[in-house]
C-alpha cells in the first residue's frame, strides 16, 4: 500500500503540470484565431498572384523563362537545392515539429537518392527557421545555413519581404537550382498537414493545385486569347509579377505554419490537460482508499487493544 | 447601372482593401496615370507607389498604393499591391519620420545593396504617401493640430 504522504505529492505535481498546459492552451488558442484570420486575410493575395501567374503562362507570354524553366544538368554535374523548412521555436506542439522534419529528410534523401540513379550529384542547403528544427537537422548532419536566423512566430509581410528578396538573389545568382518550401498547410479546422512546394523555377501545372478551384478570384480565361496590352512592357510587368509572386508565397507558407503551430500546440494541451485531468480522478481515487485504509486499521488496532485489555 | 459600371478590387497582403462597383479607376503606372473604365482593352501594368482613384456616383475616393501590379479585364479591375491606404488615414508626420529613416539609411555608406534596394522603395513610398497627404488632407483638414 502507498503511503498517504506519497500519493498527495503526486496529485501536487500533477496539479503543477496540469496549470502549465492549461495556460499553454489559453494563449495558444488566442494566438491560433489571430493566426488563422491573418491566414484568411492573405489567401486572396496569394491566389491572385498564382491566378495570373497561371494565366500568363498560358497565354505564352512568358519571354522572360529563367523563372519558369528547369536548367538544364548533363551528367557528373551538380543540382543545387535550397530548402526552405520552416519549424518552429518552442516544442509541446505534439508531433508538428517532427513531422516537418521528417518529411523534409525524407525528400532530401528522395531526390539524391533519384539524381544519383541519373548521374548527377546534388547539394542540399537547409534554410531552417525555428529553434527546434534548426538543432535536429544540424545534429542529423545536414548542410544548415547557420546565417539564416528567422524569427517565426507573428509573421509580418515586410520580414517576408526580406526572405524573399534572399531567395530571388540565391536563384539568378545561379547558387541555387531550385528553390522548396517544406512547411505545415491547415488542411480543415483540426488536421494540417505537411507540404514541399516548389517556389522556383515556377511550376504552373503544381501552381493550380495550391489554389481551391472553386475560388471566387478564379478569373481564369478572363483575357486569355485576346491581345493583352502591357505598361510599360511585358518583361516590366513580369519583374513586378515576380516580385509579388515571391511575396506572396513566402508570406503565405509563414502564416500557414505559424497557424498550423498554434493549432498543434493547443490541441496538444488540450490532450494533455485532460490527461492530466484523468490521472488526477485516479490518484485522488487512490488517496481517498488509503486514507480510508489507514483508518480502518487504527479502529481494529484500538478494538483488539480494548479486547486484549478487558480480557485481563 | 451594374452595365456601365466596372468592378474594382484591390488586394493587399492583409487584406481585401476595397471590393466594390465603381465608374471608373485610376491607377499609377509607371509611364504615368491610367483611366479605366467599363469595357477597357484587356491590360496588365506594373505599378508605382502612387495615387489610385476610384470614382463612383461623382464622389471620388483617393488612396494610395505601393509596388504591385494591376489586371484589367472587360469589367474588372484587381489590383494587387504590396500596402494600400486611404488618403484621410495617412499619419503625415509618422511619413515624414518614415522618409527621413529611409533616407538616412540609404545614404548610410555602410548598408548593403540589398537593404539599399529597401531603403530606396522606402523613400518613394514614403514621398507617394507624403504627397498624397498633402494635396487632399490640407482641404479638409486644415485647422488641425499640427
Amino acid at each position: 500500500m502507498e503511503q498517504i504522504s506519497d500519493i498527495r505529492k503526486r496529485i501536487k505535481s500533477v496539479q503543477d503540470i496540469k496549470q502549465t498546459t492549461r495556460a499553454t492552451q489559453l494563449i495558444s488558442a488566442v494566438k491560433m484565431r489571430r493566426a488563422r484570420s491573418q491566414l484568411e486575410k492573405t489567401r486572396p493575395f496569394f491566389v491572385i498572384c498564382v491566378d495570373t501567374m497561371i494565366e500568363l503562362y498560358d497565354n505564352g507570354v512568358v519571354q522572360d523563362s529563367r523563372f519558369f524553366q528547369l536548367r538544364q544538368k548533363k551528367k557528373g554535374e551538380t543540382w543545387k537545392i535550397g530548402y526552405f523548412v520552416l519549424t518552429g521555436d518552442q516544442g509541446l506542439a505534439g508531433a508538428y515539429n517532427s513531422n516537418v522534419i521528417a518529411t523534409a529528410e525524407k525528400h532530401i534523401h528522395g531526390k539524391t537518392v533519384d539524381n544519383i540513379r541519373k548521374g548527377l550529384n546534388t547539394t542540399a542547403q537547409l534554410y531552417v527557421a525555428g529553434k527546434i528544427g534548426k538543432e535536429r537537422l544540424i545534429r542529423d548532419g545536414f548542410d544548415v545555413v547557420e546565417d539564416f536566423r528567422y524569427p517565426i512566430s507573428e509573421p509580418t509581410y515586410y520580414r517576408a519581404r526580406d526572405i524573399s528578396d534572399y531567395i530571388y538573389h540565391l536563384y539568378v545568382s545561379g547558387e541555387l537550382d531550385l528553390v522548396y518550401f517544406i512547411y505545415t498547410k491547415i488542411e480543415s479546422a483540426v488536421s494540417m498537414e505537411p507540404v514541399v512546394a516548389r517556389v522556383l523555377p515556377v511550376d504552373p501545372y503544381s501552381l493550380r493545385k495550391t489554389i481551391p478551384e472553386d475560388n471566387p478570384y478564379n478569373q481564369y480565361g478572363l483575357i486569355a486569347g485576346s491581345d493583352i496590352e502591357y505598361y510599360p512592357s511585358a518583361d516590366e510587368v513580369m519583374h513586378y509579377l515576380i516580385n509579388t509572386y515571391l511575396n506572396g508565397m513566402v508570406y503565405g507558407a509563414l502564416a500557414e505554419a505559424y497557424a498550423s503551430e498554434q493549432t498543434a500546440r493547443m490541441t496538444a494541451m488540450d490532450n494533455a490537460t485532460e490527461s492530466a485531468n484523468e490521472m488526477l480522478d485516479k490518484l485522488r481515487l487512490k488517496s481517498n482508499q488509503a486514507r480510508q485504509g489507514k483508518i480502518t486499521n487504527e479502529i481494529s488496532e484500538i478494538i483488539s487493544g480494548a479486547e486484549s485489555l478487558s480480557k485481563q | 447601372m451594374a452595365d456601365h459600371m466596372i468592378h474594382a478590387e484591390i488586394v493587399t497582403p492583409y487584406e481585401v482593401f476595397y471590393d466594390d462597383m465603381v465608374d471608373m479607376v485610376i491607377i499609377s503606372s509607371k509611364e504615368g496615370e491610367i483611366g479605366i473604365q467599363p469595357g477597357h482593352t484587356p491590360m496588365m501594368a506594373a505599378l508605382t507607389p502612387g495615387e489610385i482613384r476610384l470614382k463612383k456616383n461623382g464622389e471620388t475616393k483617393i488612396a494610395v498604393g505601393t509596388n504591385g501590379y494591376a489586371e484589367v479585364g472587360r469589367d474588372l479591375v484587381i489590383i494587387v499591391v504590396n500596402a494600400a491606404e486611404w488618403a484621410d488615414d495617412i499619419d503625415l508626420r509618422r511619413a515624414e519620420q518614415a522618409l527621413g529613416r529611409a533616407e538616412a539609411r540609404y545614404y548610410d555608406p555602410d548598408v548593403d545593396p540589398q537593404e539599399k534596394n529597401h531603403a530606396r522603395h522606402g523613400i518613394e513610398r514614403a514621398k507617394a504617401r507624403i504627397k498624397t497627404a498633402r494635396k487632399y488632407q490640407d482641404r479638409s483638414y486644415s485647422g488641425s493640430s499640427f
